[in-house]
């Protein structure tokens, strides 16, 4: 729809990319510009400003351990402004690493306790062994005709575990795979437009549907329902996106 | 006892399989460690053994270093057909030895090792010579961070005592091997006056950031990915003197020609494998050169009369119709892939089968630290890409998302089949690439062995 735009911002790019993260913020600036929405990608690292008004849609990835302790440093110092944009409402989507970092607390392998951002309810806590796997999980944030629609599919490498507090809604539930403790079959976190992960790398391009949500939430916030809805009637082609998915699903599945 | 026992064993088993024609080169050497744990401390003792370890480049690295053997007329055994963990090479090693567990002809051994097992292995060994090809990012999913990787092969480096170690001084993680370890080390590289300074997208950062301090390095030039002249503003660590410096190259489609320098002497080479990463593999057998004294002429001439190893980079011939294969397993080797193709600009159909079994690595999301939008670059010399193998829809999806148009399989077929309808396709004169990742690699070898009768590979 012609006249709409979305900023998106890749934090940490240079850091936070261990499992192809660039996948989702490409996954959203195509689906974007296919829907004629004009979109850009700004990425923002150590030292760089962030300006919460300026971007719709933040992404965050995941990253290796002694680059994970560069990027909390960092962000303490954009603090302000990174709660600016999350009280906003802007989507963020927040993988692996991303995701610890926006939780209370992150007790590491030498069992000191590293504060989070505390932007949702949960904490995590490391792990010796290394969950990592292919996943299948249900998520009816997601909309669908058929049965499979609502299941995204990613794959996990992680070694915290992560706990949800009392009311954090997961991001779906895992039907194959560990999730975010291996125990309590929840994958991932979402509270209003903060969608956090373990599903790592390229879990947008693997999930049309997801990537479309968080362009439609990032329109709703940006120029209201009636809007965003025009500009989401008309889905750009997915049959590549729904082969993948579906492939994926019945090699993990059976 | 107990060692010629599990000698013997592997010895049968081997020969069992070779009668039934079977291409296994695990279970032998399996059952031997079984039997004796430590049999490859007795097996490799009789021999002066060179080990080439890394990331990307091991099996060509470790072909050219044979050919530099080759040139100097010294016999040796070699893990060649690519099976580089621990039950590999003592498969190797059992194989030249007679039953007894004395060398059968040759005491010298080439021996490509993979970065976990060199940890484990490297004491047992005990190389003479240690050459490191660079640390990018693979197989994530198999040993965790690249960090990690480094410390497995430093792990191993610090076992190896009497080895002289030959390290890619332009990577600062393979360069702090030899600035943490007392051992001798000759480093190669490039040199910065006439580099060139390009690269297939800046993204490849992983080690963008010191290794010493976590700083971020500056580069006064890079050749590829994090490979160049650095040096650390905050702690000082640098790119070490180089002894084997190259200064000029050029690729051609199936050939790189490249100028190089040891300290005051010059020479130029020209290696039946192109890519500017087979320059460094090739500088690498230079500096394997170097450490064993060998004339330099010599080593330079053995390296002109190669030819590529396995499944890397081969080319046959159906009728007038060319078939290229490259096997690629991380984003940095189809990123010099992708650029070695815009450097040689040809008409070509391209072909990714890409399967994600364990030895290919179980996660694929590297697909998306590859810049496939450099293909466009190619224009209308691209005459059609396809994409098959267990992930083949994924790299359709990272094609489409890169803005290319690309033919994928809706119901799932064999690499065979989708090979078959290319090659109808194609016009006589046209050349198909074929990017298998490993184990996709063995479905094309057996299809073009086929298709044109080849010789197994170990005959």
């Amino acid at each position: 729809m012609d006249g709409l735009s979305i900023r998106i911002c890749h934090l940490y790019p240079d850091l936070l990319n261990t499992y192809g993260d660039k996948g989702n913020v490409t996954a959203l600036l195509k689906r974007c510009q296919w829907r004629n929405i004009e979109a850009e990608v700004v990425p923002v690292s150590l030292g760089d400003a962030f300006d919460p008004d300026q971007y719709d849609i933040v992404c965050i990835g995941g990253g290796q351990e002694r680059e994970r302790a560069t990027v909390c440093q960092d962000m303490i110092d954009k603090a302000d402004s990174i709660k600016a944009s999350l009280a906003q409402g802007k989507v963020w989507l927040c993988i692996s690493s991303g995701m610890q970092i926006m939780g209370k607390y992150y007790v590491n392998s030498q069992g000191e306790k590293i504060q989070g951002l505390g932007a949702v309810d949960f904490w995590t806590e490391a792990s010796k062994n290394k969950i990592q796997g292919d996943v299948v999980a249900e998520c009816n944030l997601v909309g669908g005709v058929e049965d499979q629609d609502t299941y995204v599919v990613g794959f996990e490498s992680h070694s915290g575990r992560t706990y949800l507090g009392e009311g954090v809604e997961p991001l779906a539930k895992v039907l194959v795979g560990q999730g975010n403790n291996g125990t309590d079959g929840t994958e991932g976190a979402v509270v209003g437009n903060i969608f956090c992960s373990y599903l790592h790398g390229s879990l947008l391009p693997k999930n049309y549907r997801l990537t479309d949500l968080l362009i439609s939430r990032a329109l709703v916030g940006k120029y209201g329902q009636e809007v965003a809805d025009q500009a989401m009637a008309n889905t750009p082609d997915f049959a590549v996106e729904e082969l993948a998915r579906k492939g994926c699903i019945s090699r993990v599945l059976h | 006892m107990r060692y010629l026992l599990a000698l013997w064993i592997c010895k049968f088993t081997t020969w069992v399989l070779r009668t039934l024609h079977r291409g296994g080169t695990a279970l032998p050497g399996k059952l031997a460690l079984k039997v004796c744990p430590d049999i490859l401390t007795s097996l490799a003792k009789d021999f002066d053994v060179y080990v080439v370890s890394g990331t990307n480049g091991k099996t060509t690295t470790a072909l050219l270093m044979s050919a530099v053997l080759d040139g100097q007329g010294i016999p040796y055994i070699s893990n060649r057909s690519g099976s580089n963990l621990e039950r590999g090479i003592v498969a190797c090693f059992a194989e030249g030895v007679t039953v007894m567990g004395k060398p059968k002809g040759p005491t010298h051994a080439v021996i490509e090792c993979d970065e976990a097992a060199f940890a484990k292995v490297a004491d047992k060994l005990n190389p003479k010579v240690l050459v490191v090809t660079n640390f990018f990012k693979d197989q994530l999913d198999r040993y965790g961070e690249v960090t990690h990787t480094l410390e497995l092969v430093k792990t191993g480096a610090s076992k190896a005592k009497e080895a002289i170690f030959v390290l890619n001084g332009d990577d600062q993680l393979c360069a702090s091997i030899g600035a943490d370890l007392p051992n001798k080390a000759i480093y190669y590289g490039m040199d910065n006056s006439t580099a060139k300074v390009k690269d297939g997208g800046n993204s490849e950062v992983e080690a963008g950031y010191c290794i010493k301090c976590q700083s971020k390095l500056e580069y006064a030039f890079t050749s590829y990915g994090h490979l160049g002249k650095f040096h650390c503003p905050a702690c000082g660590y640098a790119r070490p003197e180089l002894q084997v410096e190259m200064d000029s190259y050029k690729l051609s489609i199936d050939s790189a020609e490249f100028a190089y320098a040891i300290g005051e002497s010059r020479h130029n080479c020209t290696i039946k494998v192109s890519g500017l990463y087979n320059v460094y593999n090739a500088m690498g057998a230079i500096g394997f050169g170097e450490a064993l004294g060998f004339d330099r002429d010599q080593v330079s001439a053995s390296l002109e009369s190669s030819n590529p190893g396995f499944g890397r980079m081969e080319t046959v011939r159906i009728g007038n119709k060319a078939v290229r294969t490259v096997l690629v397993k991380n984003p940095m080797g189809y990123n010099q892939v992708i650029n070695y193709l815009l450097e040689v600009k040809q008409p070509l159909r391209i072909c990714f089968a890409l399967n994600d079994n364990i030895a290919d690595g179980v996660d694929i999301s590297w697909l998306w630290d590859v810049n496939f939008e450099n293909l466009e670059k190619l224009g209308d010399d691209l005459k059609g890409m396809y994409t098959c193998g267990m992930r083949g829809a994924d790299v359709a999806v990272r094609l489409k998302y890169a803005g290319l148009e690309v033919e994928y399989q809706e119901t799932p077929k064999s690499v065979a089949e989708v090979m078959n309808q290319i090659l109808e396709q194609m016009e006589d004169g046209e050349t198909l690439l074929v990017l298998p990742s490993y184990t996709a690699m063995f479905e094309v070898r057996s299809f073009l062995q086929d298709k044109i009768k080849m010789k197994e590979f170990w005959n």
